[in-house]
């Protein structure tokens, strides 16, 4: 039994470090997992048609449309005049703008790289120009990216939900207060540092006129947390409706309001959609099916008494269990890492008081960080390249605000109040 | 080898609009769902099943659009590494595996259609044949194993380099 699963598992690896498709490398290791188990191959057919037919798994494309037409439109655009005009005025004025803006954009999109994208392609020249060194503006940026999967909605909060069959709703209220506490975190370090160095100048306050007109510009943007949390807080919605309606709502706003929207552009959204929900719903099938063969081989158990097994203190368990998804989280994706590992663990978790709710937020945030770490930090890419600067000499820069996503990932673990109290 | 491409590239066009047709489908439908129920107080039964089987085909064409695109995710840091010609070649024999493995799950996928089409178990709430959803599997994985067979040769006769990651470039 233990040696299929170590043929299962050396063969993942090696197709993943031969740099084939994450998709294919999952689906081809749950494949020689049935061949080893006598398994039906239908088994896999099966489930590649199981995964999407189910209605809370739609919330993800929804989601990843509206964040599209809202960056690719104007809507998006107006949140960083707003921020600049609340927060320009304070030393290392942009640097707490990008994290702000970051914050914002959280709310618009689900994706971490799309939100560095985004928000660094403007910020990062701007505070370059400012005199902030390049590569620590980048990693601010870089660093703010999190707070895009972090923030409702999330896409590793739908697929967490759907894969351990627990309340969206309630995980999408769950992640507003760590999103917002690391985001005060990065403020602060933003601060300090512009403080410590001197790097940039102030901007003059204000008024309250100009805080008001940029509100009034930003109010289609503001208009997206109040109608996606308000629905499904109040009751009204559905996540997958919530993120339907998020949909209407920025084509609306894009095609009769601000009137940015013409056809090519639209198609151009559609499928730049397409690409990045590919992508990901590849990966949501073939790992679906790999663990089927897990739970065939009886993998959720062997874990179980493994880490069980390694002390009766639930602080340690709590220790290894963040061991485990930082590992994990630097080289593998954290799609994967939700559907594959969260029905493993969350037996765990539920036998040291965790809840399901607790624990996918505090899996959230540990994962989170595995945009930052090398070898494979998605943000890491996309920050490089955004920023112009060097891929290891950004990872090291990265490190503090790493560190800072663990301590609060581990305080969610061990304070559920933190996550709860707004359920 | 550029006409293959150039019907590749309409293949994949029309896979895109008909998968944009299917994501409006989507939207369209859920948003009359909750209008229908807020509104009206009338709920009604097609909708989520429709939404439903809209984003299965849509998953397996965008599953398609990923491969022709190179979208997919990979974990490419330890093959940056090698020379150009090591990485043209493991790149190519990544797609070899990649086409036999869709091409392969394609197959099977038909087998199962074949059940349920013979089983004649048609939707719940619409008269649709359940083999048609199903369809998609094969349909998507099919395109996926063609696009991926494509760039293995290319890579292989030399005719596409490795560094172009985002565009179907021919030499």
């Amino acid at each position: 039994m233990s040696s299929v699963l170590g043929v299962l598992f050396l063969s993942l690896i090696c197709l993943l470090l031969m740099g084939a498709p994450v998709a294919i490398a999952l689906g081809l290791s749950a494949l020689l997992g049935m061949y080893f188990g006598e398994m039906s191959f239908m088994l896999l057919i099966q489930r590649l048609y199981n995964t999407f037919d189910a209605f809370p798994l739609l919330a993800v494309p929804f989601f990843v449309l509206a964040g599209d037409i809202m960056q690719k439109g104007t809507i998006a655009n107006s949140l960083l005049g707003l921020c600049r005009t609340l927060i320009g005025h304070v030393r290392g004025g942009l640097g707490l703008i990008s994290v702000t803006t970051c914050l914002f954009y959280g709310a618009l999109s689900g994706s971490a790289p799309a939100t560095t994208a985004a928000v660094g392609g403007i910020m990062i020249p701007a505070m370059d120009k400012d005199g902030y060194p390049r590569l620590y503006a980048t990693a601010l940026n870089t660093a703010g990216g999190c707070l895009g999967v972090m923030i409702p909605p999330s896409v590793p909060l739908i697929l967490y939900g759907s894969t351990v069959g627990c309340s969206i709703s309630d995980l999408f209220i769950a992640g507003i207060v760590p999103g917002i506490l690391v985001g005060i975190c990065f403020m602060v370090m933003a601060y300090v540092s512009a403080c410590r160095n001197h790097w940039g100048t102030r901007q003059a306050r204000a008024s309250l006129w100009q805080k008001l007109k940029a509100t009034w510009d930003a109010r289609w943007a503001l208009m997206v947390p109040v109608i996606v949390l308000g629905g499904i807080y109040g009751g009204i919605l559905t996540p997958t409706e919530a993120g339907c309606v998020a949909v209407v709502y920025s084509l609306f706003v894009e095609a009769f309001i601000t009137r940015s929207l013409t056809w090519k552009k639209l198609y151009d959204i559609f499928f730049a959609s397409m690409r990045t929900t590919g992508a990901i719903f590849a990966i949501i099938a073939t790992a679906n099916a790999l663990s089927i063969v897990l739970v065939y081989y009886n993998t959720q158990e062997i874990l179980y008494n493994m880490i069980m097994g390694i002390s009766s203190s639930p602080i340690i368990i709590l220790l290894v269990i963040s061991a485990i998804l930082l590992f994990l989280g630097t080289f593998v994706e954290t799609a994967v890492i939700i559907l594959v590992m969260a029905p493993m663990l969350l037996p765990i978790a539920t036998a040291i008081d965790i809840t399901p709710v607790q624990f996918g937020i505090f899996m959230l945030v540990l994962l989170a960080t595995g945009f930052l770490t090398p070898p494979v930090g998605v943000n890491l890419f996309v920050g490089a390249s955004v920023g112009n600067v060097s891929f290891s000499k950004l990872s090291a820069q990265c490190l503090p605000f790493c560190g800072v996503m663990i301590l609060v990932g581990l305080a969610i673990g061990f304070f559920p109040k933190m996550v709860t109290f707004l359920l | 080898m550029i006409k293959i491409l150039n019907i590749l590239r309409k293949i994949n066009t029309i896979s895109a609009l008909a998968g944009a047709s299917l994501y409006a489908l989507m939207t369209g439908v859920c948003f009359l769902q909750v209008v229908m129920r807020y509104f009206f107080e009338s709920a009604l039964q097609w909708p989520e099943e429709c939404a439903r089987f809209a984003f299965i085909w849509l998953a397996y064409l965008a599953f398609a659009i990923s491969m022709f695109t190179k979208a997919h995710l990979r974990v490419d840091a330890l093959v940056i590494r090698f020379p150009l010609l090591a990485q043209r070649i493991i790149e190519a024999i990544n797609m070899l595996i990649s086409a036999v493995f869709c091409f392969y799950i394609a197959w099977l996928a038909l087998e199962m259609i074949e059940v349920v089409r013979e089983s004649e178990i048609t939707a719940m709430t619409m008269p649709i044949p359940l083999a048609l959803v199903w369809l998609s599997i094969p349909v998507g994985f099919t395109l996926s194993g063609i696009y991926a067979l494509f760039y293995s040769v290319c890579l292989f006769s030399g005719r596409l380099t490795v560094e172009d990651k985002n565009e179907e470039v021919l030499i």
